[in-house]
């Protein structure tokens, strides 16, 4: 009862304390449950789907002719493997929507109904998934939601693909909308296509007469590890491109962790992202709590004096303390669990287009309950740290008056001056309550920190994301083509040539191989000097490769370091001479010059033709020539992915977010450390007041006081932003196979995220100021 | 006898308080003159308004009816920015502590007040400030901060403070309330010099000692003056029997 009495009372003078705790820890719950929620949510759930949907731990794609019953035989046989399974597909290298190109990459149509790849089909609103769907009639087709953002596709429109000649198309209804584990997110390039199966049979008929059928037929394999295999998945890749003919027959094939990791690649980014910014709010929640029990206690110090005297002891009073700002955090926590679930809802309803998935939103109870306990625990061995200052309290010291005044120590000197009194005094004032103000200091820095972290990721991506391609990209290129017809090709580079000024032009390709044994793509180049390498040097002379970090780490080797480079059957002996970077594949793939490749002496491949142009804004003039006079027979590349306006897009939406945040952080600790200087300086503002001061200039000098500490603060943070942008941005990209982040701030750039955070504070302290005006002589009246 | 000129008017002034569901007049309808240079005094027993009445008629503290006017301009229904600026420019004020700002040290507590009107230059302001603290022999103490002096020379530097913009009036509450013998005579002394050479003074005190400097002295009772005594100028050798006036005048109040 005692601790009852005492709880209401505190909460009651301090309010203000009571309700910006609360909120602080109602948006960081709110955040940290959303992202943890939609990141293990989506983590499960895109596992047990590819599970359901029948993908194996591996899945290989092997597009056109093939003996698929000998490699079968030849996997099923590895004692690794429990089981293969084969789903039949018919794949295109081009789609139509609307009679507009789709996204780079293949279309493969599946065919729908089939118990054992079983889709789920979402419903009209894509809110969630329609539990008797309708079957396909004739001329009918599911697609990813992704086709609403790639292509702006809606149901009814008309998806199509050419079988051979310029005549010789197939259309098709979009029906709705399906989910597609595999490939449905708009970051992948690969699309599904569900038909039913006499549409699937019709469209094998009309190709087999068009004679394309062989070279469209697709398996896909399915690869299931046995349980009792004691492989690593490294290892079983391995061991199937060791004793399996693998490598030659797949076009390409994944394990279900490369599937989920680029499923789930936004998602994955932006949840690292966000749980930094949500370590950073905790931080300055803490700083901010911190702040506010000092002051208190040096507010109530005479009260908790008195206290003491009429026997409640330390113990009585900082479990009253802990408890009150423990109920504080929990009052914040509790409607922040609730929300989380509808804020949740509606990321994913929003994002549904972009990942093509409906991520469940309920709550994982056990993650969330050990995520906020251990928050709640954390800060409560802070508040029993920063009340540890109610021991120090005597009742006699209380009775005389309180705490020792808090200035003049060591005093800095600033002289002050008629002109910009307002200014001197401010300055004064944080020279002399230095400690007060150390809080705003740091919420100001850490606010700039990961504003300025945000904006240099997102100049790093560019615009136009033309940064984050380059580390996609393994080479540097403004735009390319690729044909097979010799003749075509002479034509269009003739073409580009005379529209526009190239600086550099050189043949790129990307194929597969396997490097010590690991299957990856290998990325060829008439000019290995265009590599990105970031250690090391190019592969300038045909017995060298590059390699990226990943795969570095994968096999175990550095620069200078000899390894096997197969291909078609045929191996060769390479030295690592550098490591690059390409994002492509999570950053699995390596380099190699076409000196290099032709070592193989296999069959010509077609290469495409990249472009570097003296001046970049041409890129939009080539590509429109391309499109208007090729669009039919040539493949163009113009250095774009489909995924890159959805990454674009969420890193505006990241921006907008973090300043909404920082205004409501800032508000809320602007208030807690401003309201109790103010309420500390209340004699001296009447003081103020009684020589002829007026309220108005009381209230600069106050604002004036936190733009220099928020500026400050904002230095701070630019620094500190400086020096682990980088590092953390690497950590964090990494997962997407960027291995190296560099970023860089214009002057402009680095004062904006100062200036609006400065700004903020000078605005919501002038406003807590306001508090001045009530503030009269009269409290200086002595009766 | 010369007429003398009014300065400040007070006309129906009244304060109330709150109290308990109901109201406490503290200051009931007081009509009152304050003379152009006289070192006035109000008296009375505790909790007879004195303070109160002071701080009405300074625009401290906003009455709850009536009128205050000084030099002939009503200042009691002033706009906040007007009464600054009066503050500033008419008024000093001696609280009964000194009421430094802690931060600043005595020199800019000074200064800093006289930067707030634009009649001097900042280079007079820190020569006036200077000449003031000399003057009221807190010259050599004038770099320290308030925490750092002894409550007479703190008491010495608030008078310093008040007298920087040259005020038409100087208000003053128990300036000596907190101030031992020694501190208390100087204070006062100091006072005294600055009527003597004109400045209007108006004073709350309870102490005989500080009421004997006064040249009018008002009697304040539940809320109203009741009476009042006029004296010539202090003069140090009339010290004893002006207490003995004093007290005399006191006791037929019943003080």
């Amino acid at each position: 009862m005692k601790y009852l009495t005492l709880l209401k009372a505190n909460i009651k003078s301090q309010k203000g304390s009571f309700i910006g705790v609360s909120l602080l820890m109602f948006i960081i719950t709110i955040s940290l449950l959303a992202v943890l929620t939609i990141w293990k949510n989506s983590t499960d759930y895109e596992q047990e789907e590819l599970w359901r949907t029948g993908y194996g731990d591996i899945t290989c794609w092997i597009i056109g002719e093939a003996d698929i019953e000998k490699l079968r035989g030849q996997i099923a046989d590895l004692k690794d493997v429990e089981k293969v399974e084969e789903q039949k597909a018919i794949c295109f290298r081009k789609y139509y929507v609307n009679g507009h190109e789709g996204v780079n990459g293949i279309a493969q149509i599946f065919v729908f109904g089939e118990k054992r790849y079983d889709y789920h089909i979402y419903n009209k609103s894509l809110t969630g998934i329609e539990e008797n769907p309708e079957a396909l009639q004739e001329g009918e087709v599911y697609v990813s939601p992704a086709f609403c953002s790639l292509h702006d596709a809606q149901i009814e429109d008309e998806f199509s693909v050419q079988i051979a000649g310029e005549q010789d198309w197939v259309s098709y209804t979009i029906k709705g909308f399906f989910e597609d584990p595999a490939a449905g997110t708009a970051m992948m390039g690969m699309k599904t296509i569900l038909m039913n199966s006499a549409d699937v049979g019709k469209l094998s008929e009309k190709m087999k007469e068009a004679g394309v059928f062989e070279k469209a037929k697709g398996s896909l394999l399915h690869i299931f590890r046995s349980e009792s295999s004691s492989l690593s998945m490294g290892e079983f890749q391995n061991l199937l491109g060791e004793r399996t003919e693998v490598k030659d027959y797949a076009d390409f094939s994944y394990s279900k962790l490369a599937i989920m990791g680029f499923m789930l690649i936004l998602q994955n980014i932006f949840a690292g992202f966000l749980l930094v910014f949500v370590a950073v709010l905790l931080v300055i929640t803490m700083v901010v709590i911190g702040y506010s029990i000092s002051s208190s206690i040096e507010q109530d110090y005479v009260n908790m004096g008195i206290l003491k005297a009429v026997g409640f002891t330390r113990t009585d009073l900082t479990r009253t303390q802990i408890m009150q700002y423990a109920l504080a955090v929990l009052t914040g926590m509790i409607p922040g669990t609730f929300l989380s679930g509808m804020v949740v809802r509606l990321i994913n309803r929003l994002t549904v287009t972009t990942t093509g998935m409906i991520i469940p939103s309920d709550n994982n109870l056990p993650m969330s309950a050990a995520a906020l306990g251990a928050i709640l625990l954390l800060l409560i061995g802070f508040i029993s740290f920063k009340t540890a200052g109610i021991g120090k309290i005597t009742p006699i010291r209380a009775i005389r008056g309180g705490a020792d005044d808090v200035y003049f120590r060591s005093r800095l000197t600033t002289k002050i001056h008629s002109r910009g009194l307002a200014f001197h005094l401010a300055l004064r004032q944080l020279l002399s309550g230095k400690k007060q103000y150390v809080s705003a200091c740091i919420v100001a820095a850490l606010l700039v920190f990961i504003i300025s972290l945000t904006v240099r990721i997102g100049a790093w991506m560019g615009p136009d994301g033309k940064g984050l391609m380059t580390s996609f990209n393994a080479v540097d290129y403004d735009i390319g083509f690729g044909c097979e017809d010799e003749a075509l090709t002479r034509e269009v580079d003739e073409a580009i040539s005379q529209t526009v000024r190239i600086a550099h032009k050189y043949e790129f390709k990307m194929e597969r191989a396997t490097i010590n044994n690991y299957e990856c793509p290998v990325n060829i180049a008439s000019a290995p000097e265009f590599f990105n390498v970031i250690q090391g040097r190019t592969c300038r002379y045909e017995n060298e490769v590059i390699v990226t970090d990943v795969v570095a780490g994968a096999i175990e080797v550095g620069i200078g370091d000899e390894v096997l480079v197969s291909y078609k059957g045929k191996e060769k002996e390479f030295i690592i001479s550098g490591i690059y970077q390409c994002a492509n594949d999570m950053g699995d793939n390596f380099g190699i010059s076409k000196e290099g490749f032709e070592r193989f002496e296999s069959e010509p491949i077609p290469f495409y033709q990249y472009y570097l142009l003296e001046d970049s804004s041409q890129v939009k003039e080539a590509a429109r020539l391309l499109n208007e006079n090729y669009k039919d027979r040539i493949d163009i590349d113009e250095n774009t992915w489909s995924g890159l306006n959805g990454i674009l897009m969420a890193m505006s939406a990241l921006e907008v977010f973090m300043y909404v945040i920082t205004v409501i952080f800032i508000m809320v600790a602007v208030y807690l450390t401003g309201s109790k200087i103010l309420y500390k300086e209340q004699h001296d503002m009447g003081i103020y007041k009684s020589l002829g001061f007026t309220a108005e200039r009381l209230r600069e000098a106050f604002a004036l006081r936190f733009f220099i500490v928020a500026a400050a603060g904002s230095v701070l943070g630019n620094v500190l932003s400086g020096f682990l942008t980088d590092p953390m941005a690497s950590a964090m990209l990494k997962m997407c196979g960027v291995s190296k982040f560099e970023s860089s701030l214009s002057p402009f750039q680095m004062l904006f995220s100062g200036f609006i955070v400065s700004g903020l504070f000078l605005m919501f302290s002038y406003l807590t100021a306001g508090k001045i005006k009530k503030v009269e002589p009269s409290i200086l009246i002595i009766e | 006898m010369n007429e003398k000129t009014v300065i400040m008017k007070a006309s129906d002034l009244c304060k109330s308080f709150a109290n308990n569901g109901g109201q406490n007049h503290v200051l009931d309808m007081i009509n009152l003159e304050i003379y152009d240079g006289d070192f006035t005094v109000i008296m009375g027993s505790s909790g007879a308004g004195k303070s109160t009445l002071l701080y009405a008629l300074s625009g401290m503290d906003k009455p709850t009816s009536g009128r205050v006017c000084y030099k002939e301009k009503e200042i009691s229904h002033l706009k906040e920015k007007e009464m600054a600026a009066l503050r500033a420019q008419e008024f000093g004020f001696v609280f009964q502590q000194a009421h430094l700002v802690s931060n600043l040290t005595l020199f800019e507590n000074v200064a800093v007040t006289g930067y707030l009107t634009k009649r001097r230059t900042e280079k007079e302001v820190r020569d006036r400030a200077k000449e003031l603290l000399s003057l009221m022999h807190v010259g050599e103490a004038m770099d320290r901060l308030p925490s750092q002096v002894s409550g007479g020379e703190a008491q010495r530097a608030a008078i310093a403070r008040a007298m920087v913009n040259e005020p038409g009036m100087l208000f003053a509450d128990e300036p000596t309330g907190a101030l031992n013998k020694r501190n208390t005579k100087e204070v006062l002394d100091l006072l005294s010099k600055l009527n003597e050479g004109g400045q209007n003074i108006l004073m709350v005190t309870h102490d005989i000692k500080a009421a004997i400097r006064a040249t009018r002295l008002l009697y304040l009772e539940d809320g109203k003056v009741v009476d009042e005594m006029s004296m010539p100028a202090y003069r140090k050798d009339e010290a004893r029997s002006r207490e003995k006036q004093v007290e005399a005048w006191l006791s037929s109040m019943e003080w």
